[in-house]
């Protein structure tokens, strides 16, 4: 309304009729223009985003279609249903990408997977080893069945049901300590300084909520404290801080970190943890496509930034692990006794999608603090051992000959 | 007149301004409507390992699906708009992707014949197929080292004009390297209308310097048949593939071999992958009177392959040699002659693959080949996964220890010499 008035106001020498008509065209012009632009805006918009986000529309996706049909009409064969294609149809899609770490998992092998991520099962809650003269020695988690039925650390094993461990391994002992929860497992033990009179207990498994650190001084040499590292987790940081204090407290002057089979985890436990050993610095670097690259940087005050250090490593050493491992090793912290390790330099962020199945993207790359990736082949450790045959541990045997004697 | 200047410099202001908010509100709109869209790839925050994961449904508004399977689709969708979000190496091009999704899908089917094959090599396939190719006639290979190796070149062809020989390597072709490329980027690249010059550059064992070679391309015919006549009246055919004019090339050298009146004729099978199931069916009919050459079950039913008589070798003596190379129509015409006694098989067990496949040019140019029907022997044995065994198995020394002799061959002769 006001604009027609000022229209008219101006045109006061011009015909009322052709002043109306005037407005109409205006008007219509006015219109014309704002859909003209409103579609090269939208259009705009689609043509720039197409470049980085591509949805159904943008994607060639005709052939990929014309497959599907001509399989589904003329193939002589069992047609599998439409999903189990999709799904290979994404892992065909993923595996052009030629990254073994990015991986597409169906819903069940994801539900597995989760299971076994969960960390818990039916045990008693100990740790297990072997010492110096080849005794299997216990030490339960606090508060776990293992600990309230009157298990002390340093128990000595000697059967389980019944069956000796005295020429078993560890990881044999391990197994048959497992089990399903609720079920008793008797335990034959022996206890210093009467190691001649053995006892019994009857333990009942329950969940255990296994530990990422287990620690202890060396009896082959008690000025040695031991650290050992299975994975990453939220915990790790806090159950390192402790087991150090204790070692340190316990008079350990030189220390091994044990991260053999030590797959990875979360990185920013893995940083807490090497904050421990490294007075300052950079632990590692983190790259993100089209992001700038981000330093973890060592915070000074570590518990354990001076004493010696060993760090033993293997071919399960891997992601997380060998970047904490490779970064004491380029920093100079700590001696690398093992073997190569895994050679996985890489982070991947697991999604899960809507129908439960599971999507591993590789999302970076860590950079060691010289601004190396991680090689391919993994690090190379200082001195290399090979784990030896028996009962013994040649690594560990290894680390602490080193630490003895510095060579 | 100047009153209306000002009047003009409104209309125009308007009209800027008009255009400017429209063009902004359409900008707006797209994203509005897009931002939408994007909510459906969106990613989840990332469940670390080893903290157990749960599942959370994402909040899902696919683009409205115009095909049932899309539903089934969005999955798909789904994870490639996380890989777009995250994934820290560089994306492949999306025509890459597609094909990766389709060899994906077609794994599924667990049939290792039902194969996808990309536009360039389809091009090159398909004018093998044919029979005649227009390029410079050389058999070529490529090498461990990404170099491309003339392994033999065609009598009375350009290549061999142009003096090119067996063991030249060649390094570029019009001055781009060709080394790394694939058997079928370089193969593309040499071939073109007849008529036109390529420019090759050529390495050749014991010669210091590389040096180029200017071939006219020209239109040329496959050699599908090699044929010879042997010590004791012997005629020996080998088929190196069964293209479109295999038939036609054994026919004729059939008329020749026949002329000289052999004994009796070796059928040489060994390292034929096959080809077209019609060129099969005929050259089965060359050697085979009335009745059935092989059974072809499909969706569509069932249908025989006959042969008839009249045709120019159904009466000689005749072995086929075969091997774990021989496949598909070799297995054809040699399990029909085996299964109807029109001769015998020596060498070693045949490869097994007994199904069709039909090819399917795409949109695109690329090419889909789905198994569409299996087949069986005229005595109705399948012979998929099976393979031939042969009447007489001779096995072939190891390469290197044969030193050139060919104890199949030499079978061959003695049981046509001999009868046993």
């Amino acid at each position: 309304m006001s604009e027609d008035r000022q229209l008219s106001d101006r045109n006061t020498n011009t015909e009322p009729t052709s002043d109306r008509q005037a407005a109409l065209f205006g008007s219509l012009v006015l219109v014309l223009v704002f859909l003209l632009f409103f579609a090269g805006g939208f259009a705009t918009h689609r043509m720039l985003n197409r470049r980085s986000v591509v949805t159904a529309a943008a994607w060639p996706m005709t052939v990929f279609w014309e497959a599907w049909d001509i399989v589904e009409q003329d193939f002589y064969g069992e047609v599998p249903p439409p999903k189990v294609r999709v799904y290979g149809a994404i892992r065909g899609s993923l595996a052009v990408l030629n990254d073994p770490y990015t991986v597409f998992l169906e819903p069940q092998t994801g539900e597995v997977e989760r299971d076994r991520l969960s960390g818990s099962y039916g045990g008693i809650g100990v740790d297990i080893w072997r010492d110096s003269e080849d005794r299997i020695v216990l030490n339960p988690y606090p508060g776990s069945p293992a600990e309230v039925a009157g298990v002390r650390a340093g128990d000595f094993l000697l059967a389980v049901d019944g069956h000796s461990v005295l020429t078993a391994t560890v990881d044999e002992v391990r197994a048959r300590l497992h089990g399903e929860v609720g079920t008793p497992v008797v335990l034959t033990l022996s206890r210093p300084p009467t190691p001649t009179h053995p006892f019994v207990l009857t333990i009942v498994r329950q969940e255990i909520q296994v530990p990422s650190v287990s620690y202890r001084l060396l009896d082959q040499d008690p000025s040695i404290g031991y650290l050992q590292i299975t994975s990453f987790t939220e915990r790790t940081p806090q159950e390192v801080e402790e087991a150090l204090r204790s070692l340190l407290d316990g008079g350990a002057t030189r220390l091994i970190l044990d991260l053999r089979d030590n797959g990875g985890g979360l990185i920013q436990p893995a940083v807490d943890v090497g904050d421990q050993f490294l007075d300052g610095g950079i632990i590692l670097y983190e790259v993100r496509r089209g992001r700038q690259e981000r330093a973890f940087r060592a915070r000074r005050g570590g518990l354990a930034t001076e004493p010696p250090l060993v760090v033993l490593v293997n071919g399960s050493t891997a992601s997380a692990s060998e970047m904490i491992a490779g970064s004491l090793q380029v920093q100079g912290r700590a001696t690398l006794i093992g073997e190569p390790t895994y050679g996985k330099g890489s982070v991947q962020l697991i999604f899960t999608l809507s129908d439960g199945s599971s999507l591993h993207v590789t999302s970076a790359i860590w950079l060691l603090p010289d601004h190396r990736p991680l090689p391919e082949t993994g690090l190379t450790p200082d001195i290399r051992v090979s784990p030896g045959e028996g009962l013994g541990d040649a690594q560990l045997d290894r680390a602490i000959r080193y630490l003895q004697r510095g060579e | 007149m100047q009153e209306k200047r000002p009047n003009t410099i409104v209309v125009i202001a308007l009209l800027i301004l008009t255009a400017v908010t429209a063009f902004a509100a359409g900008f707006e709109a797209s994203i509005l409507a897009q931002g939408r869209r994007r909510a459906a790839y969106a990613p989840l925050p990332p469940l670390p390992s080893p903290t157990p994961a749960t599942p959370v449904p994402l909040p899902s508004i696919p683009p409205t699906p115009t095909r049932p399977e899309e539903e089934t689709f969005q999955i798909f969708w789904e994870a490639w708009g996380i890989i777009q979000e995250n994934y820290y190496g560089d994306l492949p091009d999306m025509r890459t992707v597609t094909y990766g999704a389709i060899r994906g899908m077609l794994a599924t089917l667990g049939d290792e014949y039902t194969s996808f094959i990309e536009p360039d090599i389809a091009a090159i396939l398909n004018e093998d197929a044919s029979g005649t190719f227009q390029g410079i006639g050389a058999f070529v290979r490529m090498r461990g080292d990404g170099k491309l190796e003339i392994v033999g070149v065609f009598e009375g062809s350009p290549a061999e004009a142009a003096g090119l020989q067996e063991g030249d390597l060649v390094i570029a072709v019009n001055g781009e390297s060709i080394v790394g490329y694939s058997l079928y980027e370089a193969i593309t690249l040499i071939r073109g209308p007849a008529g036109t010059e390529v420019t090759l550059t050529i390495e050749r064992p014991k010669q210091g310097e590389t040096f180029d070679v200017t071939v006219t391309r020209a239109r040329l015919e496959i050699p599908m048949v090699q044929s010879e006549m042997l010590d004791g009246g012997i005629g020996y055919i080998r088929l190196h593939e069964f293209g479109a004019t295999a038939t036609e090339q054994l026919e004729e050298t059939l008329r020749r071999v026949l002329a000289e009146q052999p004994r009796g004729l070796i059928l040489d099978l060994r390292d034929d992958p096959g080809g077209w199931l019609s060129q099969a069916v005929q050259v089965a009919d060359l050697f085979l009177g009335d009745g059935i050459i092989l059974i072809q079950r499909s969706y569509e039913g069932e249908e025989v392959f006959r042969s008839y008589d009249g045709d120019l070798a159904e009466d000689i003596p005749l072995v086929v040699l075969v091997n774990g190379g021989t496949a598909s129509a070799s297995e054809i015409v040699a399990g029909a002659i085996q299964a109807r006694g029109r001769g015998i098989l020596i060498g070693e067990r045949t490869l097994g693959k007994g199904s069709v496949q039909r090819p399917y040019r795409l949109s695109d140019g690329s090419e889909l080949r789905v198994t569409i029907a299996r087949w069986y022997t005229p005595n109705d044995v399948a012979i998929h996964g099976q393979g031939l065994i042969p009447d007489i198995e001779v096995p072939m020394p190891e390469e290197g220890e044969s030193g050139g002799e060919d104890p199949q061959l030499e079978r061959a002769i003695e049981y046509l010499l001999t009868g046993e």
